[in-house]
């Protein structure tokens, strides 16, 4: 105890030494965590664009059904199930869909689209309602969203009929006549063309696969990539003849690019952390020679070696501990301000990613173990410059000084 | 013993000539009773899949290899669901959707004629091996047990098939074609068609039950032909959108 409170009286003789390096901590651990964020959060928002809205972070679906997403390969509805899953507190949402292609022509006009049948729960939700571009979403059964680019290529409008045929569940002709109630922003080029959103039942009945669905899109609560409750939720819900597939396992080339760049964010993160340390260290070298005397003196009158390095590393353990408190908070701070006010690209990169489908915006991860794994590093590489101040304690001859 | 060879040799000379006819003129001949005659047909399909098996009973009206109407009878839920191919052009009718819809082209190329692993084209009418491709004769082979010729047919620029070549192994007596294997550059074997068994319908020999595979043998379809008449007041005429609408299963 005693030691604490001499610790804390030196870092009281020489409070600009204390602000500085404590500063140099807080600012460390700022830097790294804004950069972190934003790396993670472009991740997040990516994965969000390209699975969150339509494949889903988790499906469940029959074992068969990956990778071919042959319709023959549907699940029997199991509304308990889903209703036991939706009361999940992990889980966000959890929708029903059923999925296949089919020929769509109006006239003389004909495209191949992929149909998604989805149920009104989920139509209902904000994600669908902000996509329409055109018409309205009804309950009125025969309706069908289509692409904006699908129906400009159809020269189809909302009130036209579309018919729809192609191969059914298990073998069997799926056939319809549908009145277009809208058109869809999907915020992806190749879906506008290729994408005619139907009423779940409207789908059953087109396919053939009366009481089916081809999987369920289940959003959990949490989405960070560090957080994967693909295994955690299957084992908790589990559905026969089915199983739990994150985004992860679906889409192997999505989680690859993310690892490559993110290996390049860390070498930046890296690079900060051996110039932040060596000026730790510096700092450390300063105060080690600052206090030779200091030392010599207290070891001449009879102050043991082990008590005096002991006391300096409290001093070097409080100091970076409050330098990384002050850190932590600042940049959450900053996180949090990030994610009330994006960054927003401009210009052609802009262009490009909203052409991509992504909103050019670049939002920081809300992921708060970010903050603890880098105040545990700058902590950690504070204790570890502390090593000279400790080297000099015990080499300080109290005679010759 | 020497003049015994040499006699040999001449008696077996007439046979070597019929060995190395043209193979345009084999196939000529085996494609000549499906392509030369118009006729009415019913037959049943049952396409066996890992998780169900499928049974699909269709009629058919064919004049060349050109126009074809087909009309499903069952199961039940098809019931009704026809095409219709006349020359290039080519529509389909679902009876729930109540209209007549032209198809695109391409899905003639298509695989998977309503879950079965018969293509559109083997169905509507398939381009002549023996004028839209080119051959090469690869010798004879035993194939189903009978003697075939095996000749390879490379199509010729433009014309709308999915194969990058097509194996013709036809029976060297008058059976006609015993096995076709529709070959991708790319991916190999896209489908095998077997002649299973051979018969007499309406006085012309035919194969009438015949297996088409898809994905190495994976997944088979059988098919069974039930009828089969000679039609010969059937014209390019008959085959038009109204007789898509108004014919019922």
């Amino acid at each position: 105890m005693t030691a604490v409170r001499l610790a804390w009286r030196n870092l009281g003789r020489n409070r600009r030494r204390s602000l500085i390096t404590g500063a140099a901590i807080a600012f460390a651990l700022f830097f790294a965590v804004i950069l972190r964020s934003l790396q993670l959060g472009v991740y997040n928002h990516m994965v969000a664009t390209v699975v969150g809205s339509m494949s889903g972070y988790v499906q469940v679906s029959d074992t068969a059904y990956w990778p071919s997403q042959n319709l023959d390969y549907a699940l029997y509805e199991a509304p308990e199930w889903l209703d036991e899953l939706r009361a999940d507190r992990d889980v966000a949402s959890a929708y029903p869909r059923l999925q296949g292609f089919s020929l769509v022509t109006m006239g003389e006009q004909s495209g191949v689209a992929q149909w998604i049948g989805i149920s009104p729960e989920e139509a209902a939700a904000p994600l669908w309602q902000a996509r329409l571009a055109s018409g309205s979403w009804t309950d009125a059964p025969g309706s069908v969203w289509l692409g904006k680019r699908l129906a400009e290529q159809l020269r189809a409008g909302v009130g036209d009929t579309v018919v729809a045929m192609g191969q059914g569940f298990q073998g069997s002709m799926a056939g319809a006549s549908w009145v277009v109630a809208g058109t869809l922003n999907m915020g992806n080029p190749e879906l506008e063309k290729r994408s005619a959103v139907v009423g779940l039942a409207d789908a059953q009945e087109f396919a053939g696969a009366y009481g089916m669905w081809s999987y369920v899109q289940v959003t959990p609560r949490r989405t960070e990539l560090s957080h994967d409750p693909t295994v955690e939720l299957g084992a908790k819900h589990p559905l026969e003849g089915a199983r739990f597939l994150g985004w992860q396992t679906r889409m192997p080339e999505l989680i690859q690019a993310i690892q490559a760049d993110s290996s390049g964010g860390k070498v930046i993160l890296f690079i900060l952390y051996v110039v932040i340390g060596f000026g730790l260290l510096g700092t450390m070298i300063m105060l080690a020679n600052e206090r030779q005397r200091e030392f010599a003196m207290q070891l001449a009158m009879g102050m043991r070696r082990g008590l005096l390095a002991g006391i300096v590393f409290v001093e070097v353990l409080i100091l970076s501990m409050a330098g990384a408190l002050v850190g932590a908070l600042l940049g959450r701070v900053a996180v949090l301000v990030l994610d009330r006010f994006p960054l927003r690209l401009q210009g052609d990169v802009a262009a490009a990613m909203e052409q991509q489908g992504w909103e050019p915006i670049l939002p920081p991860s809300l992921d708060a173990s970010i903050t603890l794994t880098h105040a545990g590093i700058i902590v950690l590489i504070a204790l570890l410059a502390a090593a000279w101040p400790l080297r000099t304690v015990f080499k300080t001859n109290p005679v010759q000084r | 013993m020497k003049r015994f060879l040499l006699l040999g040799l001449i008696a077996l000379l007439p046979l070597t000539t019929v060995m190395a006819q043209n193979p345009t003129d084999i196939l000529a001949k085996a494609e000549k009773t499906a392509i030369g005659t118009s006729s009415y047909s019913e037959l049943s399909m049952t396409a066996k899949r890992a998780r169900y098996t499928r049974v699909l009973d269709i009629k058919s009206w064919t004049h060349t290899n050109k126009y074809a109407l087909i009309v499903v009878t069952g199961p039940e839920r098809d019931r009704g669901t026809r095409y219709l191919r006349a020359d290039k052009q080519m529509y389909s009718f679902v009876p729930r959707t109540g209209k007549v819809v032209k198809l695109p082209q391409s899905m003639l190329m298509a695989g998977g004629f309503m879950g079965t692993d018969a293509s559109m084209d083997n169905l509507l009418g398939q381009a002549s091996l023996a004028k839209d491709f080119t051959h090469q004769y690869l010798g004879t082979e035993t194939v189903n047990g009978l003697p075939c010729h095996k000749i390879k047919c490379t199509p010729k620029p433009g014309i709308p098939v999915a194969a990058d070549a097509v194996i013709a192994w036809v029976h060297t007596g008058d059976k006609g074609w015993v096995r076709l294997s529709f070959q991708s550059t790319r991916n190999g074997e896209l489908q095998r068609m077997d002649a299973l068994e051979f018969g007499r319908m309406d006085g012309v020999q035919m194969p009438v039950k015949l297996q088409f595979s898809t994905q190495g043998g994976k997944q088979t379809t059988l098919m069974t032909v039930k009828a089969w008449k000679k039609q010969p007041q059937l014209n390019p005429a008959w085959f038009t959108p109204e007789r898509l609408e108004q014919t019922q299963p």
